[in-house]
């Protein structure tokens, strides 16, 4: 055998062996990103559950948490991922404001507006979350026929990663302008 | 501990497998590095357990790998060792631009 046709099947076997190598990386990622988490949860609360898988790629199960007496919702979505910076939770829950203005407005007709307040961080099962609070206003019609724009609700979306079991969870709670649950210190990652 | 996690610290092992018998063949640098960087990949996955910044993952890895390609070019002056020195490099900074503008 000449040195170049040997040279040759070398890189023929290099080759091989790299792409089925990265086939099989690619195959255990797959794997990973679909395990069934163990879903993040609300404890504490008397509220009404609903959970449901949410989708199985990446892997994401979703708890509603309902209470019609105190007029509060809060959804917690435990999604695997690999580890994520604040820095993407926080890019990601600013879609918060746009997301749920329309599904309120798809669901239930309701034309109201959401107004960004601002960011935190707040600490969430010894976990350091992103935090993000939002004004909720509809406008209304007085018995005048006067329209007037008023607060009718409370938003707060949360992230963060729990390195335990590798997933990143999201919070988002809606309540009554009045009422002020602590919800940040009943969350729990598993 | 999740099962997730044993997978997610299991998937650098082709890797490491490809460059152990890479390694054997040719001696080369830059297998040699891939090699350390599958084997912090699989570390690295019980370090953000214990609460280890992840951040530092993708970084060290690649980082280990484009200096592995430079060190072989050193040595063998091929353009196929520099090129990847210089791609994992680019890939390098990418990541880390990244991390901190996301």
């Amino acid at each position: 055998m000449t040195a170049a046709r040997r040279s040759g099947a070398s890189l023929a076997r290099r080759a091989g062996l790299w792409l089925v190598s990265y086939l099989v990386v690619a195959v255990l990622y797959l794997a990973f990103f679909s395990y069934p988490v163990q879903p993040a949860r609300l404890e504490g609360f008397t509220y009404t559950v609903h959970e449901k898988v949410y989708q199985t790629l990446p892997y994401t199960y979703e708890i509603d948490y309902v209470s019609l007496s105190e007029r509060s919702v809060v959804v917690v979505l435990t999604v695997r991922t690999i580890s994520i910076p604040n820095k993407a939770y926080s890019a990601a829950l600013r879609n918060a404001e746009g997301i749920t203005e329309d599904y309120l407005r798809q669901q239930y007709g309701l034309n109201v507006d959401l107004r960004y307040i601002g960011e935190t961080t707040a600490t969430v099962n010894g976990h350091s979350a992103v935090r993000q609070d939002y004004n909720v206003y509809d406008t209304v019609t007085g018995p005048l026929g006067r329209t007037e724009t008023v607060l009718v609700a409370k938003m707060s979306v949360l992230a963060w990663f729990c390195n335990d079991n590798f997933v990143s969870v999201a919070a988002g709670f809606f309540h009554g302008p009045l009422a002020d649950p602590k919800i940040t210190e009943h969350l729990r990652c598993h | 501990m999740d099962g997730a996690a044993l997978i997610l610290a299991a998937t650098p092992i082709p890797i490491l497998i490809y460059y152990i018998a890479m390694f054997s063949d040719g001696r080369s640098i830059s297998d040699l590095f891939g090699g350390i960087s599958a084997v912090w990949g699989i570390l690295a996955t019980f370090f953000i357990l214990g609460g280890f910044p992840g951040s530092f993952f993708f970084p060290v890895m690649l980082g280990t790998s484009a200096l592995g390609g430079f060190l072989e070019y050193g040595r063998s002056r091929k353009g196929w060792d520099l090129a990847q020195g210089i791609i994992l490099g680019l890939a390098l900074v990418a990541v880390v631009y990244l991390l901190e503008v996301i």
